[in-house]
């Protein structure tokens, strides 16, 4: 590649006082973010399969009426921690792990602000998640009490297993590692960048990150609050949420956590999302501080609709809710126009990254606008607890955190290893994918208005929810089918796929102007940096544009880059 | 007039204007206790970060723009950002060890002592023990490495 070499800074440039060690205890001692990066990806991979395998579990269970597999405290377990670990050993750490990755790479920096806070991290993380999974060995079973851990149930008259407390505090400890690793984003970001990489010039995968850990930074701390409390509840007779306060308080907290937590889980994908769109259509982006706008509005937002999870209580306030809630669409419809314009008039190449990230998009809109429906008060009151916020809830998640997700380790998987990952079984695994997820949880929208209860084991057979749900559990098994199929294909392109050189598809942002994968400390020399597209404007207009610049191109220029015409 | 206030602040300054409004508001309409406390408490935590604007920005790197309310409207909440604007927060030259056993015996230590609150006090004795092991361990490791 013809880059014109800009020195590393030497301001930037740290010293190395001792050198990687490929062995275990290199590994074990490692603070080179991109191997912590790797640490997290895999143990969150693996999380997912655990996670995953208890799902299918149930979908077993669920496939014809009556109990067949396991008892009701069982699949109580099941739900819970299949919950429990998908949202905070798959989902957040996936995203951590891709930051911490992607970001010193995407913003020309050498490693994270804070190497050996990030190495504890990911251990704290690790330990956490082990005992949160150690209450299936205790003799009274792992937390029973669903993903939100709500009290009356989850005090220690109604769920006295030990379970429950390596529960409350695994969860307690993973929260301190989120917030640790929060704080080290955001120094990253704010203090290590490249010269001339100025905030609006981030790349969209960064800032969505950014925003992210603001929301981690504000939220993470008010969970903290509530399950500290419900520990001191169960164990040193407090009575916060029962005699002298009130449960419902234990709600308020734990939703104005778990809103956030949400988009801890959506922005982050969605900024793969938006890397991999322009890539893919051979655009610069459609509205880059649109993007940004959108980004920090649902920031802002997701903190202010917290109770639109506690209409049925008849406590809270559904007018401010609804109304809060509704508003959220309008910077996610942004960021879908955006994405749409990028790809209007693009010549779009469907190469694996860009069909999952496709998948993604018609999966969250379905996700979103059952959402829609569900912050309307009197459908909610409708359908609460039932199969279709089962569904909603999966649309929303799945979408981003698998769809996404795939798409993003197929873009990301040759910077990490040198190595493509096959196209062709790529390509077969998105459709097994795509068709068992639609055949896995449309169902549930109709099982959910018939009036199938979530979190129940066992209905009667006289219901009338006998074909769907085996429908849906016929779903399920073409999911997993798809994930073995990645499996074989990470296993095997590992040391068998093709080369890729240090830019395969061609990209826009820093990380595909070092080599794959990036040496010790990321970068040997860096292009100049005058917009949020660094390597596109090198192949277009060559190097040009030195230092002194206005901030990107000016507003014409993108203007007539956006609707087509421009540099692409 | 002063330079507009660094993107990094003026970003935490936005979300705290809207989650301040959105608490009276609530206050307002639902007069509900917890959630109100809530959005005010996020507004100071968020407030305590444009704080340190104050202290950190780039200080007079060119006066620009307007004075008056419309100018320090611009400054605190507007889009526009400086070119080549530096980051405000500096970061030195550093020395980091490749690897260190440190972080993941303090993450030991601190499990050990939550299995403490759960399993009996005696368990958190060791627990306390691997954490400050493991702080002094990371503390001095740069000094002993020389
Ligand atoms: C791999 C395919 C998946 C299948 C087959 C699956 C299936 C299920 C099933 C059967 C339930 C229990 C429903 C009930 O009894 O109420 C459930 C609940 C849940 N799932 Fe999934 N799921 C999958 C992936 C995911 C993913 C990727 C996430 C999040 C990132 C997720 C998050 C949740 C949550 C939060 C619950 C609610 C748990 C609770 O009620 O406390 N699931 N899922
Ligand atoms: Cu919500």
């Amino acid at each position: 590649m013809t880059t014109v070499e800009q020195p590393m800074p030497d301001a930037q440039r740290r010293h190395v006082l001792k050198h990687a060690d490929d062995g275990l205890i290199g590994w074990l001692t490692t603070t080179d973010h991109k191997r912590i990066g790797i640490l997290y990806m895999v143990s969150a991979f693996i999380f997912f399969l655990v996670a995953g395998l208890m799902s299918l579990v149930m979908r077993a269970e669920l496939a014809i009426p009556e109990l067949q597999l396991l008892d009701l405290q069982t699949y109580n377990q099941l739900f819970t921690m299949h919950g429990t670990a998908m949202i905070f050993f798959f989902a957040t750490p996936m995203v951590i792990g891709l930051a911490n990755y992607l970001i010193p790479l995407q913003i020309g920096a050498p490693d994270v602000a804070f190497p050996r806070l990030n190495a504890f991290t990911y251990w704290l993380f690790i330990f956490s998640a082990l005992i949160v999974f150690g209450g299936f060995f205790v003799t009274a079973g792992a937390a029973a009490f669903g993903w939100y851990g709500y009290p009356p149930l989850s005090t220690k008259t109604f769920s006295p297993s030990v379970g429950a407390d390596l529960w409350v505090v695994g969860l307690l400890l993973s929260g301190v590692a989120s917030i640790l690793g929060s704080v080290n984003i955001l120094a990253t970001i704010f203090a290590l960048r490249a010269p001339g990489m100025t905030m609006f010039r981030l790349p969209l995968f960064t800032w969505n990150i950014l925003v992210t850990s603001i929301l981690i930074l504000f939220s993470f701390p008010v969970l903290g609050a509530a399950l500290a409390l419900l520990f001191i509840d169960r164990n040193f007779g407090g009575s916060v949420f029962t005699t002298a306060g009130d449960p419902l308080v234990y709600q308020h907290l734990f939703w104005f956590f778990g809103h956030p937590e949400v988009y801890i889980i959506a922005l982050p994908f969605f900024g793969v999302v938006t890397e991999i769109v322009p890539v893919f259509s051979r655009k610069p982006l459609f509205g880059y501080k649109a993007f940004v706008f959108a980004t920090i509005l649902i920031g802002a937002y997701s903190f202010s609709v917290w109770a639109h999870h506690m209409f049925t209580t008849g406590a809270v306030s559904t007018v401010y809710f609804a109304i809060t809630s509704f508003l959220i669409a309008i910077p996610t419809g942004v960021k879908f126009f955006g994405w749409i314009a990028t790809m209007w008039r693009g010549s779009l190449w469907f190469a694996t990254p860009m069909l999952y990230v496709v998948g993604m998009m018609a999966m969250f809109l379905i996700g979103g606008i059952t959402g829609v429906f569900l912050a309307s008060p009197p459908i909610d009151y409708a359908v609460h607890d039932t199969y279709y916020v089962v569904a909603h809830m999966h649309y929303v998640l799945f979408g981003t955190s698998v769809f996404a997700m795939f798409g993003g380790l197929f873009y990301w998987f040759p910077k990490f290893t040198g190595r493509m990952l096959d196209e062709r079984l790529g390509k077969v695994q998105f459709w097994l994918l795509f068709v068992g997820f639609n055949v896995t949880f449309f169902p549930m929208h109709q099982l959910g208005i018939d009036g199938m209860p979530r979190r129940i084991g066992d209905y009667a057979a006289e219901r009338g929810w006998n074909d769907l749900n085996l429908l849906a559990s016929g779903g399920s098994v073409l999911i997993a089918v798809a994930v073995l199929l990645f499996l074989w294909n990470f296993w095997t392109s590992r040391s068998l796929g093709l080369p890729a050189g240090d830019d395969p598809w061609g990209g826009h942002t820093l990380e595909w102007a070092t080599s794959s994968p990036p040496p010790h400390h990321n970068f040997t020399s860096l292009p100049p940096i005058t917009s949020d597209r660094p390597l596109l404007d090198l192949r277009v207009r060559g190097p040009v544009r030195q230092g002194g610049e206005p901030v990107g191109p000016s507003e014409d220029e993108r203007a007539g880059a956006d609707d087509g015409g421009g540099r692409g | 007039m002063g330079a507009a206030v660094a993107e990094e602040f003026r970003l935490f300054f936005r979300t705290a204007l809207y989650v301040g409004g959105a608490g009276l508001v609530y206050w307002l309409v639902s007069l509900d206790a917890p959630g109100t406390v809530l959005l005010v408490a996020l507004t100071l935590a968020l407030l305590a970060f444009v704080g340190m604007a104050i202290f950190l920005a780039p200080r007079g790197a060119g006066a620009e723009g307007r004075s008056g309310v419309l100018g320090l409207l611009n400054r605190y909440i507007g889009f526009h950002e400086p070119v080549d604007a530096a980051p405000p927060l500096e970061s030195g030259p550093e020395l980091v060890p490749l690897g260190s056993a440190w972080p993941i015996i303090t993450a030991l230590g601190m499990v050990v002592i939550g299995l403490g609150l759960i399993f009996g006090a005696w368990l958190s004795l060791p627990g306390i023990g691997l954490v400050v092991w493991g702080a002094v361990g990371w503390l001095t490791q740069l000094d002993r490495m020389g």
